[in-house]
């Protein structure tokens, strides 16, 4: 134990004493552990997903795959009977529930109102499916009675601040009241849904009475199994079981539609784990957008790679400046000191270093863990148990890094004769030199190919923001939940038209760069009647006069008349893909609308959906009666008077909304969000480019000092002879460069690769031009022919009188 | 108490096979304080390595306390230098980053002795060698002779019945290796058997013994007092 004391203290000191290889050393080692500390804390939070209830082990979310219209489809949704279907009929289902998002989003409690987005109806079951703690009120059974809420820590504090919430009553948009029965903790962040209100479903029943349709898959089902109890042979019984049910409900619809293509043809339901829901489900209408695996191995990887790449540098780094420490690992060995003594103290070196790095990764974690929040869209804190690292675990880890960092150097040292330190001094033997400069050559390769990368993905990036989207999306205000002006959105209209400075008003209910919807129709072509699936967007009128779109043929409805209009317009994909020669005029049968709509004009294509995906076939009408739209559109032309428009606006809005919450963005700022994921990749690279520079810095400076310490009786025989310091560096750059070129000269083709499969995924495209990529290799080299100066200063300044 | 019989020593490097001892034939009694004086590439070193358990002869017997050297095994080897033999090179060879008496205290932590014992044992050695007030200072801080003392230190702290010093004054100035000198005179006289070597005669001459080594065979073998 002794030993081990004066270990730590010799390794501290010499901590000091080589303070430039030191610090080196414990920032390579920092960085590998601040990375791993990072993506571990990721990867328990991603991996800690909805486990946060007592039973989660056993609870499943029930998913519908099926065949509608000839389509396939896979919904995270199920019908609404199935919940009690299970709970009545399978013994094994401890217990299920239901849930369904609501759509009304304003809810009010006196003066307090607020827009919210999570607010879910579930049955009187929820609680003990996803069992929250209650910290006050009802704690059983808390969505007994119709107009039962129950409702978070967080959103009690937002509406009622230091008053008792229980039995105090909220108010919906839609008209329906509830009484806070118990307020809960809020669940923890990482799980696939995070709801504020949860109210009784029964309350539904109120607003319009629904039957038992089992071709109506709108709610979330889960349920609990017994212990035990297989969900296989649970998935089993209940297709089986509800087979005849469902087929019965087929037939009657597709009876129903009369021959209509557009139905129900299969249903089918499996047991989703609640657990895996988060990383391994991707269908529709998830409640969250989840995550892959892939993810969480790729970052695993990386962390595992970046950790081994700094320990190796670590050994690298070492093991090149072996003759600083040749002196004290002879006289060790010669006063008595035993080899295992000596790998012994090698050892402790490395994890005296390891930990003095992980103290500084731990500060780098507080540090960064904020802004890799914010950059990642994450909620990691150090003290919080969702990603909290247990401290067992850092040491253990922080242990090993020691271990694989010290052993080589530890073998190696100790290996060393004592007889040959003081007969002949000591050079490090050249059998290394092609691992090292391999190592140091592959490091270099990841960092161009990473800079080039991530050149390219801005290149990219830029690109899809620059091009031509069809349509002018500057200036436009984009007011949200259009909706509240619900039959006096016209007299909104020309009250806001008459605001100086306002050019064009318009609404739609999809907004230009959101997904749009699809409705299917029929109409007779060539080859007879066809149905067909198509994109389609509700606008109105001043939509082509806002938004600058242009006609190719054929005109809009007249909007001044309160009817619904029955024409329509097609963009020229549209056109296209229905295989017109002429278009205007022809009739096309909706599924959702009695009458046949006619087509009145063809306009030209534009991007109305997220710029990644290729234009689509368009239909654009006019907005059916009992429908209103979500989006308001107002084109400014004097971007200076935006404070001023914006407050007069806000100020007409309320009059004409009975005060609800005025919300608005810019239509660029949206369009800008669909390259959302596009930018978060490309934060990440850069992360990993940054740090990859680090440490092929790192391995640079290393595989210098090796090639430097392995060549000094050379340089210095060659400086007796009269060569110059220049032609010594000279000399040194081209041993080292002779390895590392050939790695960034692969990163070219690697990086094209990579960037070509990256681009495939998206219909337009602009690729990184290859000079530049030749030019940033170029740049790499250079900045490598910096290094080695920096880092050369041994030979150069060696004296050749010191030859031994 | 050391006998070398008959031993010799070739190195090889390729083809090129070179002679460093021949036949050399050498013993060191309990108490005597021997030097080996020869010019440079004489064999010097080479002996002192194999005087000091470091290395092995070609040929030839080794015997330490009549026992054969050859036959041990590294550990055993290892543990006769632990505690028998004291080494001194012209160079203090300290290791910078532990204090005066850290370096002093080494050989008796590789010999697992109890804490309060090697402070006892550190703090005599240091008074004997008048550095018990440079205890705490990094090598660094000393002056050459100051080195050398602790490096002497270093060497008797475990109390060894062997001295072997290399050319132990190659860094002083004549005072501060006649310091050295009459400092080594004195262990002797406490009965610590001592090998010198060096090239000078002058500092060789100070030993009451000088055998002459030249192109690794022993020419001479005198008593000079």
């Amino acid at each position: 134990m002794e030993q081990i004391y004066t270990y730590i203290k010799v390794a501290l000191r010499s901590l000091v004493k080589f303070r430039s290889d030191a610090i080196l050393n414990v920032i390579g080692l920092s960085v590998g552990i601040t990375i791993s500390l990072v993506v571990f804390m990721y990867v328990r939070y991603e991996l800690g997903y909805d486990k946060n209830y007592s039973k989660s082990e056993n609870t499943y979310r029930i998913i519908t795959t099926g065949n509608i219209s000839g389509s396939s489809f896979n919904s995270a949704l199920s019908p609404k009977p199935l919940a009690g279907f299970l709970k009545n009929n399978f013994q094994e289902v401890e217990v299920s529930t239901r849930l369904v998002r609501g759509s009304n989003k304003l809810i009010s409690h006196g003066d307090k109102k607020f827009n919210e987005a999570e607010f879910f109806y579930a049955d009187s079951s929820f609680f003990k499916v996803f069992d929250v703690p209650i910290i006050q009120g009802k704690p059983i059974n808390p969505l007994e009675s119709d107009e039962d809420v129950v409702i978070t820590s967080v959103i009690a504090k937002k509406y009622f601040g230091g008053e008792d919430p229980i039995g105090k009553k909220i108010e919906l948009d839609n008209g329906l009241s509830f009484y806070v029965t118990a307020v809960c903790e809020p669940q923890a962040p990482n799980s696939h849904f995070n709801f504020d209100f949860v109210a009784s479903e029964k309350s539904i029943n109120k607003l319009y009475i629904e039957k038992k349709n089992w071709l109506k898959i709108d709610w979330y089902t889960y349920l609990t199994l017994k212990p035990s109890v297989s969900s296989e042979h649970i998935e089993g019984r209940l297709n089986q079981e509800l087979k005849k049910k469902i087929k019965n409900k087929i037939q009657d619809s597709q009876e129903k539609s009369a021959g209509n293509n557009h139905n129900i043809k299969a249903l089918s339901f499996h047991l989703q784990p609640l657990e895996s829901i988060h990383l391994h489900s991707q269908l529709d209408d998830e409640l969250k957008t989840n995550s892959k695996h892939l993810y969480v191995k790729i970052f695993l990887y990386l962390a595992i790679f970046v950790l081994l790449i700094t320990c190796i540098n670590f050994i690298n780094l070492t093991t090149a400046r072996a003759s600083l420490r040749i002196k004290e690992i002879g006289v060790r060995k010669l006063i008595g000191g035993h080899r295992n003594s000596l790998m012994l103290q090698f050892l402790v070196e490395a994890i005296t270093y390891s930990f003095v790095a992980l103290f500084i990764g731990l500060v780098l974690v507080e540090l960064l863990l904020p802004g890799f929040n914010i950059l990642f869209d994450l909620n990691l804190k150090l003290n919080r148990s969702e990603s909290r690292i247990d401290l067992l675990y850092i040491l253990v880890v922080t242990f090993l890094i020691g271990i694989i960092s010290g052993l080589y150097p530890a073998i190696a040292f100790s290996r060393i004769n004592e007889v040959q330190i003081f007969k002949d001094g000591f050079q490090p033997k050249k059998k290394g030199l092609i691992i090292r400069g391999i190592l140091a050559a592959t490091q270099v390769m990841v960092a161009t190919f990473l800079i080039i990368f991530t050149l390219g993905m801005l290149w990219q990036i830029q690109f899809l923001r620059n091009k031509d989207l069809g349509f002018d999306s500057k200036n436009i205000i984009v007011v949200e939940r259009g909706y509240s002006l619900e039959k006096k959105f016209g007299e909104f209209k020309s009250h806001i038209k008459l605001i100086p400075g306002v050019e064009n008003v318009s609404a739609c209910l999809v907004l230009p760069g959101e997904k749009a919807s699809q409705e299917s129709f029929t109409y007779t072509g060539k080859d007879g009647d066809k149905m067909v699936l198509m994109p389609f967007n509700y606008i109105e009128k001043d939509f082509f006069k806002t938004l600058g779109l242009k006609l190719e043929a054929g005109g809009i409805w007249n909007g001044e008349t309160k009817k619904f209009s029955p024409d329509l317009l097609i963009n020229s994909s549209a056109k296209e893909e229905l295989g017109f020669t002429k278009a205007l005029g022809t009739e096309l049968q909706f599924t959702s609308h009695s009458k046949q709509l006619t087509i009145k004009g063809v306009f030209k294509d534009f991007h109305f959906e997220p710029i990644q995906f290729p234009i689509r076939p368009l239909i654009l009408m006019d907005i059916p009666k009992n429908i209103y739209y979500s989006n308001l559109l107002i084109k400014i032309n004097d971007a200076d008077k935006f404070n001023n428009i914006i407050g007069q606006v806000r100020e007409d809005w309320r009059a004409y909304t009975n005060n609800e919450p005025f919300e608005y963005r810019m239509l660029e700022d949206v369009l800008e969000n669909n390259l959302h994921e596009e930018n978060v990749v490309f934060k990440i690279i850069m992360v990993f480019m940054v740090l990859s520079l680090l440490i092929a810095w790192l391995g640079i400076r290393a595989f210098t000092a090796f090639v430097d310490e392995m060549k000094q009786k050379e340089f210095i025989s060659k400086k007796i002879i009269g060569a110059s310091p220049i032609q010594i560096f000279n000399e040194l750059f081209l041993s080292v460069s002779q390895y590392i070129l050939p790695g960034i000269l692969l990163a070219i083709p690697t990086a094209f690769s990579i960037l070509s499969l990256w681009l495939n995924g998206f219909a337009y495209y602009s690729r990184f031009p290859v000079l530049l990529m030749v030019a940033i290799a170029g740049i790499v080299w250079g900045l490598s022919f910096l290094l080695i100066l920096l880092h050369s200063g041994k030979s150069i300044r060696s004296n050749p009188t010191h030859i031994s | 108490m050391f006998q070398a019989i008959e031993i010799s020593k070739t190195y090889r490097k390729g083809e090129i096979s070179s002679v460093i001892l021949s036949n050399i034939n050498l013993e060191i009694n309990e108490g005597e304080y021997i030097s080996i004086f020869g010019p440079s590439g004489s064999g010097k070193t080479s002996l002192l390595n194999i005087v000091g358990l470091l290395d092995s002869p070609d040929s030839g017997e080794v015997l330490f306390h009549e026992k054969n050297i050859l036959s041990l095994n590294p550990k055993e080897r290892l543990n006769l230098r632990r505690k028998e033999i004291g080494y001194i090179f012209s160079d203090a060879n300290l290791i910078e980053e532990l204090t005066v008496a850290e370096n002093v205290e080494l050989p008796l932590l590789y010999q697992k002795i109890k804490k309060k014992d090697r402070q006892e044992q550190v703090s005599a050695i240091l008074g004997e060698m008048n550095l018990l007030h440079k205890k705490k200072e990094y090598p660094q801080n000393l002056t050459s002779l100051q080195q050398q003392k602790t490096a002497i230190a270093r060497a008797l702290v475990i109390n060894p019945s062997l001295i072997l010093a290399d050319e132990p004054t190659g860094n002083l100035n004549s005072t501060e290796g006649n310091e050295i000198l009459d400092l080594l005179s004195k262990i002797n006289d406490n009965g610590t058997s001592i090998f010198l070597f060096s090239h000078e005669k002058r500092i060789a001459e100070r030993a009451r013994k000088t055998v002459q080594l030249f192109d690794g065979h022993l020419l001479l073998d005198s008593s000079l007092k």
